[in-house]
Parts: structure tokens; sequence; C-alpha cells
């Protein structure tokens, strides 16, 4: 890290991976995960930290990652949209996302993604209430969120029922 | 979008975070940054240094004293303490006012002392800390500390007692409140995630014949700083609380504000909505404190 | 007026023989999602080229201002900087953007960097390209301007009166266009009505704000002499006159290509300044230039929708039969006309609104004023006009004492009359209306929630109940520009579609469209699925638009609900016509009659004997391979281009015209709250019924719905721009312009009916802008809510301050 210096040397660990880039200190997080190391699930939609679409995980909490500097997240684990899926098999979220048609031009969809991960994390079984509480800091402008509350919910149930064979 | 250029230092201790303020004029402390970073991004702040306290260890706590009070490091999350048991159980007021902050993300980042020091008209917790009676323990250089009570933190509109070039905000300390005491705190906004267009923190607690023996009512965003509304303590002190008297007691308590006008309000709605929102929060407080309600 | 003739019935009509009715309807899972899911969506700004460079801008701070002089000086120093442009610049490299108005308005001089002045705050002054995005915002930081503030015109119908400043000098006045409207023998019907009802309504300014913003790759290859520019605009192809005389290139050398966009809403029309801007710089830089909006700039300066203000007037019979409508309305248009005035065209295709309305006046003004230039936001045009119909029909029903559901029952256009002409010359293709708004009122217990607001209000409490109906009038005839414009060559609404069978055996398609969320490659591939029986996951839709491989016109683009009526119609066509290949080889190499083959399942066969059979792999192979054994003289391959054109007309000497090819239906019942005490609203049920013709996907149909509904929530409620009289926008940004969270929007309750449009041959209608009707319900419902104190609201936005004040009685 730094002291005071033009460029400063990042290194964090992005859905199980190794990456590092040399960045400005006033490099945004979301900038160096989407043009320094080629991360282009987290979309950028607004300026002043309300959208969401940027949405994160950061050190096991979920964070608008344009409003954290990429210097901050030297030595952490992020988890993007991106790492949602193993081994080509989509995460119960993305699954339920899917079935229940709760996006539509996809844009904010990373981060109600991230910000569902976190909700089930820490609550597995959610009222409609919570739900929307938790993604109250994600803008959608296509779907009216009634179908992205739907399919929170949908993979709560499934992510909480005993598995099958 | 994007901050103008800046030096960035990471102290990992207390005292070099102060020495760094004093030496690199023009920067400002970082600490969850979502304000900070916020005003930087559409560049109406720029400042040449930031010096960023994410890496200093032993200001991220909540501690129940043995006399009572509750120590809250000045670097410990919204969420922690949102979350935090204690907090829920001993001051529903700040836990209110705590979950209707931004949203989950901001929450996972942002801090009380951040909060506190940067002290917006309009932000939540200035509002809470007045009505609980909390004291702000403040850092000098060579261990040197100093406690401001939350009545006397907040000077003006984005000022604090603190002096910027020398001083920093550590912990935040919440004195214990009688057994039968409640409060609660609520906002009008036209959206939930919306800094409030009137907010009022409420904290009441009653003697064993159930009359008001204290009361601390403190509003936000109708002042350059959190506004005591001491007219509607001194009504309800030593009655029951009802309806009637809630009522009269908002009247009292707006009565010398000048709201200010802006594009989500007018100065006439925040001012007719803070008598509503005075009225209920006093109602809801006594309920807790009385116990009628949780 | 009446139903149409049957000659004119007749022409529209289209065939479905094609269709097998095995995969439409179904919900399918969108194709789109999978990779938007998992993050994998193509957006402009994922775009990453070698050498790319970055484009910021320098904005007006003012909303009218000279501009008396620039240094850019600092910013051309700095180091990474590549390239400072002004608008002196841009004038030396283009002719001024072309304008769709006659004359005098034509004069108005428009180019994409303010020359001389600028006429709104956000306007772009200079242009920087840099190394980076960061080094970009810099150096525009450091650029002075030496700016003489004018007087800001504000309001449109004070930017008409003598002696207002002008937006545009060279134009003379603030004045766009004016059309007069008259169809139908309006003077009788007013001059014999039992009572005419008067109001002034207000339509208020909102966008879009689709969470991405505008964006832009320009990347020139001067090896191959391509400019290829990857956008986010909805109708590249309409814009392709501006970028091919801005760079001097042929439409052949130019490369427009559009993948996901991350919604638009109508704001992404008008963003053709910035691909011919990044264009320019690419070509100039030998490099790709990169631009991406901020969310600031955005809201600022990408796109608004045009205020409207109309004073309205019904011609009403005491059984509460509205006879006749007169309007005068003013359109505030904002400061450059570049999607506009179609405005005050776009309307007439709902002429009279849902009703059996005799006749129709409309005295129409487009007015420049030193605002963001307006275009067609989701429900361009139809949704404000719609509004002063509904709006009218509340103040009617409450004048008579009538319910307002009745009043619209009696006088809704009837099923007996459906295809149904306008006095406009509108034809409403089919639905059955007033059945659909009684299936609305149980669905949604209307009589149950009438009795519990009596209860209610008994309890001093305020709830509303707003019905309201509205139409999504789909598909435009472009010709409803000749109705200001006579001379503009632009005319009809036609879209192309490419279906391939590849050698594999798989299908291919391409669309003339550039969606936006709205599931066409689900659909479409439904719908070719659907006519030749393929399995759905061999069918795989082109991502977006690309003027290489797609097959347009110059209407290509999604926008004005266009894709269900034009879009799909071509690929039916398409795919149609490929089905009619295939069949014909197959009768070939199974010496079967040609009108004995089947398609089924991915394969054919011969119906008098099913056991010769052969699938479409193998009838691939020989079209494109093994070409002796096709029939002799048939033209090898299995493409099938197929381009949709309806019967659309140019507007007669009286401005009647079609102007768009189906016509949808919902009904919109929302009951709602206010708090009396702090005029807060609050949402308690919300069940709407929504008759898109024949549903293709009803996923994509119901997240259409919900996404209408929550826009015109947000726009009642939420949303509004708050200019002050200097021009200044009060409300820039995502701290102030409120864009509603999950908490906001209720649950939405959404019930179907299914009247299959005649005139698309899939049945389906386009459906995603909705009409507006969501505005109309909500304010309709908080106007009952106030009506123990008759209250009356004549905007589209409702605040609680502006509720708190009705309650107290006292007025702004």
């Amino acid at each position: 890290m730094s002291e005071g210096q033009e460029l400063v040397h990042v290194r964090v660990r992005v859905n199980g991976q190794p990456y590092e880039a040399d960045v400005e200190p006033r490099t945004l997080l979301i900038d160096m995960l989407r043009d320094n190391l080629g991360i282009t699930g987290p979309h950028i939609g607004c300026d002043t930290g309300h959208c969401g679409a940027c949405t994160v995980i950061l050190n096991g909490r979920s964070v608008k990652s344009c409003m954290v500097l990429a210097v901050q997240a030297d030595g952490s684990e992020i988890l993007t949209v991106e790492g949602l899926e193993k081994d080509g098999q989509l995460h119960p979220l993305q699954e339920a996302f899917w079935e229940n048609h709760a996006l539509q031009c996809g844009y904010c969809t990373p981060g109600q993604l991230m910000s569902a991960y976190f909700l089930l994390g820490r609550n597995p079984n959610p009222s409609e209430d919570e739900i929307r509480k938790a993604i109250e800091g994600n803008l959608c402008r296509c779907t009216g969120y009634v179908n992205i509350v739907k399919a929170i919910k949908a993979a709560a149930l499934k992510m909480s029922s005993p598995r099958a064979g | 979008m994007r901050p103008a250029p800046f030096e960035y230092y990471a102290p990992e201790t207390v005292e070099d975070a102060l020495r760094l303020l004093e030496e690199k004029e023009g920067a400002k402390l970082l600490a969850g940054g979502q304000s900070l970073l916020a005003l930087m991004k559409l560049r109406l702040l720029a400042p040449s240094a930031l010096i960023d306290l994410n890496r200093i260890n032993g200001l991220r706590y909540i501690r129940e004293e043995g006399n009572g009070w509750l120590s809250i490091g000045a670097m410990t999350l919204y969420d922690e303490l949102e979350q935090s048991p204690v907090v829920r159980t001993r001051y529903p007021a700040l836990r209110e006012a705590l979950y209707r902050l931004g949203d989950q993300q901001v929450r996972n980042r942002g801090t009380i002392g951040g909060s506190l020091a940067h002290a917006d008209p309009s932000a939540n917790l200035p509002p809470a800390m007045v009505a609980l009676k909390a004291q702000i323990v403040v850092a000098r250089r060579n261990g040197e500390r100093r406690t401001i009570s939350a009545d006397d933190f907040f000077v003006d509109s984005f000022t604090t007692a603190l002096d910027p070039e020398r001083e920093m905000l550590v912990e935040v300390r919440l004195p214990p409140w009688p057994r039968m005491s409640g409060g609660t705190y609520m906002k009008l906004s036209k959206r939930e995630i919306d800094f409030s267009i009137v907010e009022v923190a409420a904290q009441i607690s009653v003697d064993d014949a159930g009359n008001v023996r204290e009361a601390r009512i403190a509003l936000g965003s109708v002042a350059p700083k959190p506004y005591r509304a001491t007219g509607a303590e001194s009504v309800l002190l030593g009655s029951k609380v009802d309806e009637g008297l809630a009522a009269r007691a908002a009247e009292k308590g707006v009565e010398g504000l000048e709201p200010p006008s802006d594009v989500q309000a007018t100065g006439w709605y925040r001012k007719e909505v803070s008598k509503v929102l005075v009225k209920r929060a006093i109602l809801k407080a006594w309920r807790r404190a009385t116990g009628v309600e949780q | 007026m009446s139903k149409a003739s049957p000659e004119l019935i007749s022409l529209y009509t289209q065939d479905s023989a094609a269709l097998t009715l095995k995969w439409l309807g179904k919900p399918l899972k969108p194709k789109e999602d999978h990779r938007l899911v998992r993050g994998r969506g193509a957006f402009v700004d994922d775009v990453q080229l070698p050498r790319m460079a970055y484009a910021a801008f320098l904005r007006s701070p003012y909303g009218h201002a000279r501009i008396k002089g620039m240094d850019i000086s600092r910013a051309k120093s700095m180091p990474g900087v590549l390239l400072v442009w002004t608008g002196d610049d841009i004038k030396k490299r283009m002719r001024p953007l072309p304008q769709a108005t006659p004359p005098p308005a034509r004069n108005a001089i428009d180019y994409p960097l303010a020359v001389d002045k600028v006429r709104f705050q956000g306007e772009p002054v200079a242009m920087v390209v840099a190394e980076s995005r960061y080094l970009a915002e810099d150096a525009a930081n450091q650029i002075d301007v030496d700016y003489e503030p004018l007087p800001a015109v504000m309001d449109a119908e004070k930017a008409l009166e003598p002696g207002s400043p002008l937006v545009h000098e060279e134009v003379g006045s603030n004045m766009i266009a004016h059309v007069h409207y008259k169809w139908g023998d309006v003077d009788y019907y007013f001059q014999h009505a039992d009572m005419v009802v008067d109001a002034k309504f207000h339509y208020h300014r909102f966008t879009g704000a689709p969470i991405e913003p505008n964006a832009v790759v320009a990347d020139y290859d001067e090896r191959l002499d391509v400019m290829t520019v990857y956008c986010n605009n909805q109708a590249p192809m309409e814009w392709l006159p501006q970028l091919s005389a801005g760079l001097n290139m042929p439409y052949p050398k130019l490369r427009v290509v559009t993948r996901d966009i991350g919604g638009a809403f109508g704001t992404k029309l008008i963003n053709y300044v910035y691909m011919v801007l990044a264009s320019l710089a690419s070509k100039e830089l030998r490099r790709p230039v990169k631009y991406v909006e901020t969310r600031t700039e955005n809201l600022q300066a990408a796109a608004h929708n045009a205020e409207r203000t109309c004073y309205v007037s019904a011609a009403v019979q005491r059984d509460g039969t509205v006879l006749a409508i007169r309007m005068k309305c003013i359109d505030d248009d904002g400061a450059y006309s570049r999607h506009e005035p179609a405005g005050m065209t776009v309307w007439a295709q709902v002429s009279t609104g849902l009703y059996r309305i005799k006749a129709l006046e409309n005295d129409f003004y487009a007015v420049f004023t030193n605002k963001c230039p307006s275009t067609s936001i989701r429900g361009f045009s139809r949704a404000p006009h719609l509004f002063m119909i509904e709006r009218i029909m509340d103040r009617i029903a409450r004048k008579l004492g009538v319910d307002p559901a009745e009043i619209r029952m009696r006088n809704l256009v009837r099923p007996e009359d459906m295809p149904y002409m306008t006095p406009s010359g509108g034809l409403y293709d089919s639905g059955n209306w007033p059945d659909g708004l009684k299936k609305a009122l149980e669905a949604a217990d209307y009589q149950g929630w009438r009795r519990k607001q009596e209860e209610l209000r008994r309890q001093g409490r305020y709830v509303g109940i707003g019905v309201v109906v509205g139409s999504d009038s789909a598909g435009p005839n472009m010709a409803q520009v000749k109705m200001y414009n006579p001379g503009l060559p632009y005319t009809s609404g036609t879209e192309g579609a490419l279906v391939q069978m590849t050698p594999d055996g798989k299908v291919r398609v391409t669309l003339g469209t550039s969606p936006q969320g709205m599931g066409h490659e689900t659909t479409a591939a439904q719908v070719v699925a659907d006519v030749l029986d393929v399995d759905y996951d061999d069918i795989y839709v082109q991502t977006g638009f690309d003027s290489f491989t797609s097959i347009y016109t110059m209407h290509s683009g999604t926008y004005g609900s266009r894709f269900a009526p034009l879009g799909l119609s071509a690929v039916y066509l398409a795919a149609a016509r490929l089905k009619a290949k295939l069949a014909k080889i197959a009768a070939y190499m199974l010496r079967c009659n040609e009108l004995d083959v089947v398609l089924d399942g991915g394969k054919a066969f011969c119906r008098t004997d099913p056991q010769r059979a052969v699938d479409f792999k193998r009838i691939a192979r020989v079209a494109y391979g093994n070409v002796n054994e096709m029939p002799p003289g048939m033209e090898p391959g299995l493409y099938s281009i197929a381009i949709f054109r309806p019967p659309f007309q140019n507007p007669d000497e009286n401005r009647r015209a079609n102007l768009a090819l189906t016509y949808s239906y919902n009904v919109h019942v929302v009951v709602v709250e206010v708090d009396p005490e702090t005029g807060m609203p609050r949402i308690l049920n919300y069940v709407a019924l929504e008759d898109s013709g024949r549903i293709v996907n009803p996923l994509v149909v119901d997240g259409q719905v919900h996404g209408a509904i929550a826009h015109g929530i947000a726009e009642a409620l939420y949303e509004k721009y708050n200019y002050d009289e200097n021009g200044n926008l009060l409300n820039s940004n995502f701290v102030d312009y409120l864009v509603p969270t999950a908490l906001e929007i209720p649950p939405l309750s959404v019930v179907h009916t299914e009247t299959p449009s005649p005139f698309t041959p899939t049945g389906a209608k386009g459906m995603g802008e909705g009409g507006g009707t969501a505005v109309q319900a909500v304010i309709s419902a908080i106007e009952d809510a106030l009506s123990p104190l008759g209250a009356e609201l004549v905007d589209s936005h409702a605040d609680p301050e502006t509720i708190l004040r009705i309650l107290k009685g006292s007025s702004r």
C-alpha cells in the first residue's frame, strides 16, 4: 500500500481468483473491477450511490463498489455476480430469477442478485416486507420489483428445503 | 462522476491519523465514505488528501460498561449497531434511526463516527444522539481525550465542535436510561431511502406513578443542527401522556421553528409535518416507556 | 365514429395459417435472461477495444446564455488529453442536424455541441477525449467558458407571447409548429349538448431514467474504411442520415450495432448526437472512442417527456354520453426539436380515447423552451392525451353524480363496432372493452372497496378509488409526421426479419429491432418455433441490431410498442416463407404431394405415408451442400427475409389517418389512502386488466405490465422535474430525482383477457408502454380520496404538500 504515491498496488481475490492492478488512490472499486480486471458483471448506473447496480460482496458484506475506493479493498475477498455459479451450475438465486423472469434489461440484475445473496445469508426465510427492505438500495426500472420479490422468495424456499436425492 | 486526484494515507493508529491530519493541509478523514465519496464524486468536494481510518484497529466495538453506559467505537458500522441485540433492546430510538438510514449497502459501510462528524442537518443519527443524551469522545494528539455532549457537539450545518485539523471522533457513549423509559425515531420522506423531510427522535422516562420524569425530543431536517423541542418537553413533564397532551406538546415544541424550503419540501410543509411527527413520536415513546408497547 | 368498412377491414386483416399454436402462449424461460443473470450481458460499456480512448463533456451551467469565449488551452495541454473540441470545431466538420419541422422552425440551428449559445442547462459545450475516463473528466473541468446569461424561457404558454425571449432567434418565435385539428361536426355537438364540462389539465415533466445511461463506442477502422458504432440507441437506422452526413461516409460503410441495452423507455432515441460526436472523434484520432454518460448528465440532458397543458371542453348529454371534445394543447418541447414535434401528432392515434366520441377538435402548439429536449418517453404523447380524456371523464362523472366506472361503461367503444374507426381515421382493431372493464372491476372487488371506502370515510380516513381505462396504440405509422410537415418523406411503419435454417438444421433469426429488455429473442423464437414446429432451444436469435446483418428499414427499432405488431409479424412472414420452402424441398425428397407434407417436431413427413420422413437437418444439408438433390430450378439455401408492411396510408387533406396498427386495452383499478395529517399517499390495492391480443409469452407480457405500472406510479407520486425561472434544473441526480424502490411500488395484481388482433398474423398487439394508464389511475384515486373536500386535481403529479393543502383547505 501507499503513503501518498501516485499509483497504488491493489491485490484482491475476486470470485476465488487472485487479481492485482496498479490504480490511482481515487480509482473507484467498480472501475478497477470493470476496466482493470475485466469483470463486467457489476454495472454503473448512477453517480450518487443510489442505484445499486454496482453491488458486490466485499469481505462478506454487500456494498456499492462505486462508493468504495479500490485501494480500500486491498487484501479483500470480493464476490460478484460472476462468482455465483459453480462449475456451470447456476446459483438457486440465478435459477429463480430466470424462472420467475425477475429481470428484463438485466442491467440492475447483478446488483439485485448480490443484495439478495446477502439477505439470504443472514435471513434464510425473509418475509415479503423484509425482501423489499433488503433491496431498497437496488433500483429497477423494468420490472416494478414484482418478479424480483417473487424470485427471491422462491430461491429462499429452495435454499432452505432439504435436498432431494 | 469520478473524484479529483488526492493523496491517500491509511494509518494504523489514531495517533498517526491525527498526525497526518495536522500535517496534510486540506486533508479529510475517510470513514465509511458513503457521504464523503458521494460529494467527491460529484466534485463538490476535492480534498487534497484522504486519511483512511479503516485500517486502525480498536475502533469498532459495542461494549456494555459496568456502570450501564454503552460504549460504541467510532468506526462501528451502522449495520453492526442496527443488528446489535443490546441496541435493539435498550435504545430502540437509535435502532430505528439506523434501520431507516440509507439502504443495506450503505449500512454495511457507513460508520457512526463518520455520520456524527459529518453533521448533515438531515442525517438520522444526530437527533437520535441528542434525544438519548449521548456523549461523544474526541481524541487529540498524544492520547488526549475530551468528551462533548451531543447537545454541544452539533454546532451548525456540517459543522461540529471538533477541531477539523486536530481532533477526531473515537467513541460514542450512551447513558443508561431507567427501566421505565422508551424511545422512538420517526421519519417522513417521500421514499424510504431518502433523507428525511422531517425526522424526530424522542426518549421519555416515567416515574412509578406513570408521570413523565424526563423527555428529550430532537428534530432533524428542520434546522442547521438537531432541534431540541424543549417547548414540547416541558409540556410533558409531570404528566401522563394522551393524544391531547401530545398534540399540545407538539404544537408548543415547534413554535419557534422556521424550517428551510428546498426541492423536496417547503418550510410550511416541514413545519406542519413536524407537529404531526412530534405528536406521534411522543405517543409511541410514552407507550414504550409505560410498557404498553414493545 | 363507427365500425370500419369491410373493405378496410379486409385490407388490414392478416392471415395466421402458419401458426400451430404449440409454442405461443407458453411461459418459456426467456433466452436473454440466462446470460443476464450470470452477469454476462453485453452492454456498451462492456466493450473493450485496444487503444480505446474516453470522452467527457463540459456542459452549460446556464439554461440560456451566449458563449462569449472559451479557453481550452489548459485542458488541451494536460497529459493524456488527445482532443478538445468546441462547437466551432464541430461546425467545421458537419452541417447542422436536419430539422423535421416546417419553416420557420426549420431554421433552428442544432449542433451536437453548442455553437454561440447554450439553450438548456446541461447542453454539451465542449468534448474532451483522453486516455482514461478520469483524465477526460479532469480536463473537461479545466475548460473556461465566458457566458453571458440570458433570460430563460421556462413557461411554454408565456413563450408564445409577444416580447418573450427567443430560444432560437433564427426562428423568429418560440413556436415549433402549430396544427389545428378538426374531425367531425364539433360545433354542432357543442351547440346541441345538454352540458359542457371544462377543465385545464397539466401533464408534468419527467423522464425514463433507465439504469443504463446513454453510451457509445465508435471505432473507425482505417484499413477497411468502416465506422463501427456500438450504441444503445433504440432506432439507430432512423439516425443513419445524420451519422452518414456528419461523417461523410455512405451507409454501406457504417456499421451500427446494438446488443444488450439496459432499458430505454424512450430516452435512447436522441442520443444519436453522441454517436455522431464519438464517430467524428474516432475518425480524427484513428482510435476507438468511448463515451458513457453519467447519471447527472442523463437526467439533465438526455431526454425529457414534453410537458403538456390542455384546455379541455367536453360536450356531454345528460345521460353521460360524451359527444365531442374540444382541446387546446401546448407541448413544451425543450430547446431542440430533435424528435419532436412528433408529439403533436402521435396523440391522434387515440384521438377520442377509448370512447365513441363523435367529434374532436384540437388546437395544438409545440413550443421551444430552455429545457432539455423532449422525446418519446414511455407512453409518448398518447399517455398525456389519455390523461386529459380520462380526467375529463372523471369530471363528467362527478358533475353528473355518476360512478366513474359507469360513465366509462356508457361511452366505451362496443365490441360489435370493432374494428372501429375514430373521427380521426384511427382503426381500433379488436377488443371487448366493456366486458374487460366489468372483469377488471370484479377482479378488483370494486363494489367491495366502495363499501369499505364508505366505512373508512366514517372513521375519518381518506380512501379513494380510481378506475381508468387505457390503450397502448402500437406500431406507429410514421406518416403521422406529415400532419405537421407534409413535405417530410417518411411514412409507414415497417420491420424486417431474417429467418435462416443453418446447414446444421438449427434456426438463426436476425431482427431489425434494438430491444432493451422486452424479450425479443424469446418471443421471436417462440413465433418461429410455432410456425416451423421446431424446438425453441434450437432457435438462435441474434442479440440486438447490426446494420451489417440485420434486415432493416428506416423505421427499424424498438419504440412505440412496435415489436409485437411489426417485428413479430415480419418474423412470422419470414418463418412462414421458410416453412413453405422446407415443405417444397421435403415434398421433392419424399416424392410426396406438397399439399400432403406435414412439418412436425423438426421433421417433415408425408401425410399419406408417415413412415416416410426427413428431418430438417437433412433438408438443410441438401439445400446448402447437396444441391443437386434439390427440386430442379429451386434456389439453394434456406434464407427467408421478410419485411412486414401494414396497409398504412398518408393522412388525407383533413389529416385523417390510421396511425397505429394495434390497440391494446387495459383497465386499472387503484385504491389509495392519504394520511390526513401529512398528506402522504399510500396505495392499498392495485389491480390491472391487460388485453394485448394473443399472448406470445405471458412472462414477458406481465413483466411489461408491471414495468409500465411502476413507471406510472413513479410519475404520479415520485418523479417530477423542477426547473427554476432561470433554467436551473433543481433535481438532476438520483438524490433529488426520485426513482421508486421496492418499498414504494406495492404488490401488483394483473389479470388478462386475450382478444387477438386481426391485423397481425400472430394476433399479438404491442403493449409495453401501456398507455400511461397508471398515472391516470393514481391521480384519479387521490382525487376520489379527497372528493369529500371537493378537491379537483389538475396535475399528473400529486405530492404530499399539495394533498395536505387540500386537506387543510388552503391553496398554494
